[in-house]
């Protein structure tokens, strides 16, 4: 074959493959360019606006500047906002503090094969794949009805405000566990055997295994879910929403709860959409940066483990 | 060597860690059993002894979830009554739809990154991990209108376009996938005359049947069990975990419904706890999250 043929063959075979790849990312890419791109646009123009009714039932579109912007600055110093915004951190502290440390003891146990190990897995997977529709009706009723009968305690439900916020996060904490010791116990089984056999025969405890050779092995797969959890501080409902539905006290509302049900609750005419969209971006705005100065103090503590 | 079986001797610290996950499980089964139990009670059994085993097992409870648990909707304007079966076969479509579309368009885009070598592939693979590390709070109203100005809202149609996106961890699944399979096999096709769609459909993917159905496991979970976006979305078709929420809210305060929300929450558990337990080991296999520096 001739030098000319060949590169006009390589240049056909090219082209089809343009072609095929065009026509294969062409529908995600559109969905992308609409569901993503767009409305993010569009969620920062909608911000600027002002929706009203007139008196013969039309809607009205105002353009209104900083103004819903300055609005949720102001409530965002209000008692009830703050209140809001220290459940937020009460339950991601919590979340990490408690879900992510057991978490991480859970999939060692799961990854040293000790007694019942296989069993422990499916068992701490189980609530993360049942409905938390079904799981907060079982727990409230148990809550409610079984523990008062059974030990002639008056119910959990009864109690102040943040008794109800400590059970929800109890909760949380309990059915939390499913993907984290999954992909924990994933990573850990990554981990060469010659590494575990070695610190074994220099005789290192269980503890400091854990904490010298396998935390620092699976250190990029913590990191990420240490990172997803700070992005998702403001996003978080704890499932409030399940528990309680949209009549949630404010003294236990978590920012994500409130974020919400203003969503569903507007949904009909809209008009405090423009008013949300600003808090979501004034929330983005805050929640970005602390985002990327968690990743770069998380990369600092990375001691970059091969194997 | 990696992975293997590590078996542990039991030390002081394994045996606390054995005894909190023995103090765990016991809750669970206290609470599932705990739940079957008061599904068949008799509201006045229930009222009388919520930890007791039945004297009058009540199965009607099952029967009476079907009738009892019903949500209003409208359709055009009209209000109607939309009961269980409806509601689970509303689930059913949602589920089935979303966690198909969610799987599939991870699936197509890591496959045309993975195989064919473009410039634009690092276009995408940015905009995953763009959109993984970035949070974006607060753009639910934007949805919403956009989806009602595009005819996405409150139709079947619109949430499956609604959840075709190749964004997330499942597309960086695929991607590592694809990329670990062997060339060889598509090439030998090519060679034979196949073209690019045969070699894709015929070759590539039934390489990747196993990680496809388990992310489309996955995602079918989710969806099934998911109830705020049907919720914000579809309002004119509610789902069976939709219909539970607002009875057991409305009904919170009605002693004698609890056996039948009961019934009702097994019922919808019932084809989640056979999926898990069908396939627990290709939903807890090898899906493993690593770094995302960069």
């Amino acid at each position: 074959m001739s030098v000319s043929k060949k590169g006009e063959a390589i240049r056909k075979k090219r082209t089809g493959e343009l072609i095929f790849y065009c026509c294969l990312i062409a529908i995600p890419l559109l969905q992308y360019a609409i569901m993503y791109v767009a409305v993010n646009l569009n969620s920062i123009v909608l911000a600027f606006k002002s929706y009203g009714v007139n008196q013969d039932g039309t809607a009205t579109v105002q353009w209104v500047g900083l103004v819903n912007f300055k609005a949720f600055v102001q409530e965002f110093f209000q008692a009830e906002m703050l209140q809001r915004l220290k459940n937020s951190l009460i339950v991601y502290g919590c979340r990490l503090g408690v879900g992510t440390f057991l978490a991480l003891l859970f999939a060692y146990y799961i990854f040293r094969s000790f007694k019942g190990s296989q069993f422990f897995r499916y068992m701490l997977m189980l609530p993360s794949f049942i409905s938390p529709v079904v799981l907060v009706m079982i727990f409230t009723y148990v809550v409610e009805y079984a523990i008062p009968a059974i030990f002639s305690v008056r119910s959990l439900f009864d109690g102040p405000p943040i008794q109800q916020l400590f059970v929800v996060i109890l909760y949380n904490t309990l059915v939390g566990f499913g993907s984290g010791v999954l992909m924990y116990s994933n990573a850990m089984a990554r981990i060469p055997v010659s590494l575990t056999e070695y610190g074994k025969l220099e005789g290192i405890s269980p503890i400091r295994e854990f904490f010298t050779v396998v935390l620092p092995c699976i250190y990029p797969t913590l990191e990420t879910f240490l990172i997803i959890g700070v992005s998702q501080i403001f996003i978080d409902q704890a499932n409030l929403y399940t528990f309680f539905g949209g009549s949630t006290h404010f003294s236990i509302q978590t920012i994500g709860y409130w974020l919400y049900t203003q969503v569903l609750d507007g949904r009909a005419t809209m008009s405090s959409y423009p008013y949300i969209s600003a808090a979501g971006l004034v929330l983005s705005a805050i929640t970005i940066p602390v985002v990327m100065i968690a990743r770069k103090f998380l990369d600092k503590l990375d001691k970059e483990v091969e194997f | 060597m990696r992975g293997g079986l590590r078996k542990g001797k039991m030390t002081p610290f394994s045996a606390v860690l054995g005894i909190v996950l023995v103090l765990y499980t016991l809750a669970l089964f206290f609470m599932f059993l705990w739940a079957l139990v008061n599904a068949v009670k008799t509201a006045a059994g229930f009222y009388i002894d919520p930890v007791g085993i039945p004297t009058d097992f009540q199965f009607r409870n099952f029967l009476d979830a079907f009738q009892a648990i019903r949500i209003r909707a409208w359709i055009g304007g009209t209000e109607y009554y939309v009961y269980l079966p409806e509601m689970f076969f509303n689930s059913l479509l949602y589920a089935v739809g979303c966690a198909f579309f969610s799987t599939l368009a991870p699936c197509l885009m890591a496959y045309a990154t993975a195989r064919y070598k473009f410039k634009f592939n690092s276009v995408i693979y940015g905009m995953v991990i763009f959109a993984m590390i970035t949070p974006i709070v607060g753009n639910l109203p934007s949805q919403v209108e956009m989806a009602k100005a595009l005819g996405f809202y409150d139709s079947m149609p619109g949430m499956y376009f609604m959840s075709f996106t190749f964004l997330g961890t499942y597309y960086l699944i695929f991607h590592a996938t694809f990329k670990g399979l062997s060339k060889d096999y598509a090439d030998a096709a090519s060679v034979d005359g196949a073209g690019h769609f045969t070699v894709m459909t015929r070759i590539m993917f039934p390489l990747v049947k196993n990680t496809f159905f388990a992310v489309f496991l996955l995602q079918f979970i989710s969806y099934w069990n998911d109830y705020q976006t049907p919720l914000l979305f579809m309002q004119s078709r509610p789902t069976a975990a939709i219909g539970l929420q607002f009875f057991r809210i409305a009904a919170e305060s009605q002693f004698r419904a609890i056996p039948i929300q009961i019934a009702g929450s097994i019922l919808l558990l019932i084809p989640i706890l056979i999926l898990f337990t069908a396939f627990r080991n290709k939903l807890m296999g090898n899906l493993t999250v690593g770094g995302i520096k960069g």
